[in-house]
């Protein structure tokens, strides 16, 4: 319909239309404001809101500190790109170490925070005695090579 | 201070003058005698970013664009009308419908698209709705050939829309199934593609159009577009177009034309305002928060720098009216969302102000934030998100 022939239509036609329109959606009409009142009843709708009321401050927010941005780009630019890089037995055995290591190290939290300083010489050789040490020192050689041979380029 | 029935008139009815009209009334409105005016060519806002989905056919104009009336429930009168002459010795603004007087002037009128040098007027564009919707109906005809976008200068409004447009246009013609029977080439000044934005940004770019099959033609010495032979002549070069797609230089928006508000920098005439507040280096009671005040600042021809150095005049006067004290909140980030057919891009630019020089420094300084096709629907909701919570 133009805009020309909308005009000329009466108010009488045009309520007529609206009626005819919501008597043939009746059963849509009912659902969508049952879930509009679900919306509304548990928040959803509320926080929706919020967020477009405040949208402007949010975003005046972000580009007043470039932190955010920096953050971004190292969390999610910076891990996307890495794990471009992966194949899905990286991702396994990656996710098997963070789980062990982290499941395994968040229960020695408490030994961390009571850590004891080694002092001198003879301190660290007797630190050195420790078998977890050794593995642990195993361990971090091994990192600072993988460090060295990636970042020469031979990998 | 006395502030009965000042008068701040607001030029322009695009980012500028609509987040300023806004900040203003929501700032003054109860707690000062003012009436702000806000006076535009059309009585419509359009969101420019979207009017490349018009062109591409994604959008209807009517859901990019939202009735400046709609700022009268804040208390903003919105008049259409087009600005002739701007004359701030006299502090008078003259326009097709009468004269304008104003105790406090925000301008923000964008630029004047030229499409008379280099013969480009010949060309399809998406820089106004009339030339999306004649892009649109282009594009839809269009069968294959050879398809050429055509950069001749290097300030224009919105610094990534060409290398945006030539990708998406891959994505489209692959999606119509005719994108090997269409060559796709890119000419502009800069000798990489999206060179501003640093070698990261170049990398991703020159990547994504190598894998698209897109030429870019770089470091190009426009001399015009040969329409009767249907080729961009080049000093070095004459590339053939069955299909041209232009992006128009920016200038100087008319009514600025012989007033004080204008000085000549390196990149040509613009007008030059405080790069933290947005007001005029030669008038106090004039702000210029536009695109055509960018250049000389050092930054771009493009909506964010708007938006907020818009809020930042907005802040000052406002302020000064209150006799508070204000915080201009002038941008120290800069983050811009890229749609490159499937693929999206997010990048920001961390600025520097440099308030002894007048100058926002930003080149060399940015970073992607996002390079994934996921960019695309952030830059896809950012934008509605924008337009539906503007006014």
């Amino acid at each position: 319909m133009t805009t020309q022939e909308q005009a000329q239509v009466s108010p009488d036609e045009k309520l007529a239309e609206a009626l005819s329109i919501l008597a043939e959606n009746a059963d849509e009409l009912k659902g969508l404001i049952e879930l509009i009142v679900e919306l509304k009843r548990s928040g959803v709708l509320d926080s929706v809101m919020l967020i477009l009321n405040r949208f402007e401050e949010l975003i005046q927010y972000l580009f007043q500190d470039p932190a955010v941005f920096r953050l971004l780009a190292i969390a999610l630019d910076g891990s996307l790109g890495l794990m471009n890089k992966l194949d899905a037995n990286d991702v396994i055995r990656l996710k098997e170490m963070m789980q062990n290591l982290g499941g395994c190290m968040s229960k020695n939290v408490d030994a961390v925070s009571n850590a004891k300083p080694v002092k001198g010489l003879m301190g660290l050789w007797r630190a050195l005695g420790d078998e977890d040490v050794q593995r642990g020192l195993g361990v971090a050689l091994e990192l600072v090579k993988i460090l060295g041979k990636c970042s020469s380029g031979k990998q | 201070m006395d502030t009965m029935g000042k008068k701040i008139l607001v030029l322009g009815g695009g980012v500028g003058g609509v987040v300023a009209a806004k900040k203003l009334a929501e700032r003054l409105r109860n707690r000062v005698d003012a009436e702000v005016t806000l006076i535009s060519d059309t009585d419509y806002y359009l969101l420019p970013p979207l009017l490349v989905n018009i062109a591409l056919g994604d959008m209807d104009p009517a859901q990019a664009q939202l009735p400046l009336s709609m700022l009268g429930k804040r208390g903003v009168r919105s008049v259409k009308a087009t600005v002739t002459k701007i004359d701030p010795d006299n502090r008078v603004v003259e326009t097709d419908k009468g004269k304008f007087n104003y105790d406090y002037l925000l301008a923000s009128l964008g630029t004047e698209f030229d499409f008379k040098s280099y013969n480009i007027g010949v060309g399809y564009h998406n820089f106004t709705l009339d030339g999306a919707l004649k892009l649109r109906e282009a594009l839809m005809n269009f069968k294959g050939g050879s398809l050429v976008v055509f950069t001749p200068e290097p300030i224009y409004r919105c610094g990534v829309y060409p290398f945006e447009i030539i990708a998406q246009l891959d994505t489209i013609f692959r999606k119509r199934g005719i994108r090997d029977k269409v060559d796709l080439t890119l000419i502009h000044p800069f000798e990489k593609p999206i060179q501003p934005l640093g070698l990261e940004a170049v990398k991703i770019t020159e990547d994504v159009f190598t894998q698209k099959g897109i030429k870019y033609i770089g470091n190009a010495k426009p001399i015009e577009v040969d329409d009767k032979n249907k080729v961009v002549v080049l000093t070095s070069d004459k590339v053939k177009y069955d299909l041209l797609i232009v992006i128009p230089p920016a200038r100087l928006p008319k009514p600025f034309e012989g007033t004080p508000l204008v000085t000549d920098t390196p990149s040509g005439r613009w007008t030059t305002i405080n790069v933290y507040t947005g007001r005029s280096i030669k008038y106090d009671d004039v702000y210029l928060p536009g695109e055509h005040s960018m250049p000389a600042i050092g930054l771009p021809t493009a909506g964010v720098p708007v938006h907020f150095t818009a809020l930042a005049s907005a802040a000052a006067i406002a302020g000064e009216l209150l006799g508070e004290p204000f915080d201009p909140a002038q941008i120290n980030a800069m983050a811009c969302a890229m749609d490159y057919g499937d693929l999206g891009m997010m990048f920001n630019c961390d600025i520097k102000l440099d308030l002894k020089n007048n100058k926002a420094l930003w080149m060399g300084n940015c970073y992607s934030i996002l390079t994934s096709p996921l960019g695309k629907l952030i830059k896809d909701l950012f934008y509605k998100t924008w337009l539906q919570t503007t006014m």
